[in-house]
């Protein structure tokens, strides 16, 4: 079983992976590029983290941030992994590696219109299939009708 | 290929003696209504029986718990509980909308779940009435600037009562129950017309 110090340098020694901070004993940020995320998730899973717990979008106005949070049941140790993006890039899929990551893209991708690429079946997952919109963007405002009720969604910057 | 006849089994004879009987019970019907039609009893039979049907639809409306939200742990949970008690008017909660009188719609209705409560609606046998519990079945509620929320369940289907509240009180929906049993008193819904 791996400990903390050998997580550490074990993702230290991947190339452009950047060392953030060790917030405790257990919890330990990195931030990547996205081409690095298939060699960071077999890195990950030879380190004994087995559970992609969430894959969440933050959206920074002029990037999108994605933080994956990677947890060792058996080390008890959690990962988050930083990944920035621009506007319209592309991330490639790691459901291939984590089978529970598949539902949470199909989150962000919901939400926040990320695609992932290489995903088995990114279709909408909360909203239904029909809706055009990503409502948690910064730029997402909904119109106002005759009577100041807000009704029809518009896509702003 | 030669098949051995089969005793049929107990499913297949429930089967098509319902299937009989739901043929009596249309020839029954016929000659029922022929007879209305023909006689001239239909008028006293008709002072008879109207009060009286709609004495037994106002004293055992069975609701359809359509519970989305918060609003379904105060009415009806609490509603049926042994303080309140909704069982002493008759209020039987039915898990099937083919079953069911009224429609307790309480909580936020999204629009991916619009289609799917427009569809129990119409699996409910008339006569029915709706019943709308809470501000977010009234109006949207809290929620209403939302991207994927319908503002009221009227904006889809016909809504008799609104209980405002959130959540509402179960004494508020008792009052409701007793302005349902005066509407159904006044519109006589559900009687059979010849």
């Amino acid at each position: 079983m791996a400990d903390l110090q050998m997580i550490i340098e074990t993702v230290k020694s991947l190339e452009s992976v950047e060392l953030l901070e060790t917030l405790t004993e257990k919890r330990i940020r990195v931030k990547i590029k996205k081409g690095m995320l298939h060699r960071l998730c077999e890195c990950l899973l030879r380190l004994g983290f087995d559970h992609c717990s969430c894959i969440s979008a933050v959206d920074y106005i002029d990037h999108f941030t994605l933080v994956y949070s990677f947890w060792s049941t058996k080390g008890k140790i959690g990962l988050d992994a930083y990944v920035d993006l621009g506007r319209e890039e592309h991330v490639p899929s790691i459901s291939g590696y984590y089978g529970g990551a598949n539902w949470h893209e199909r989150e962000a991708f919901d939400m926040m219109g990320i695609v992932f690429d290489g995903h088995p079946n990114l279709r909408r997952i909360l909203l239904s299939e029909d809706v055009t919109y990503f409502p948690l963007r910064k730029g997402f405002r909904m119109q106002d009708d005759s009577e100041g009720e807000p009704t029809t969604p518009k896509e702003g910057t | 290929m030669n098949k051995e006849p089969q005793e049929p089994g107990s499913a297949s004879v429930i089967l098509i003696r319902s299937q009989d009987f739901l043929a009596w019970m249309k020839k029954m019907d016929a000659c029922f209504k022929w007879v209305l039609r023909k006689s001239k009893i239909k008028k006293p039979f008709d002072r008879i029986a109207d009060p009286l049907f709609n004495w037994g639809l106002r004293w055992s409306v069975w609701p359809l718990h359509f519970g989305i939200a918060c609003c379904a742990v105060e009415n009806p949970f609490a509603l049926y509980d042994p303080r309140f008690d909704a069982m002493r008017w008759g209020m039987i909660p039915r898990s099937s909308p083919r079953q069911c009188d009224i429609l307790m719609v309480n909580g936020t209705v999204t629009k991916k779940l619009q289609p799917r409560l427009r569809r129990l609606y119409e699996q409910m046998p008339e006569p029915k009435w709706v019943v709308a519990i809470g501000a977010c079945a009234i109006s949207g509620g809290p929620f209403a600037e939302g991207y994927h929320v319908v503002k009221g369940v009227d904006k889809f289907i016909p809504v008799d009562i609104y209980v405002p509240g959130c959540p509402p009180r179960p004494e508020s929906f008792i009052e409701a129950y007793y302005k349902l049993q005066e509407k159904i008193k006044k519109e006589y819904k559900g009687i059979l017309k010849v």
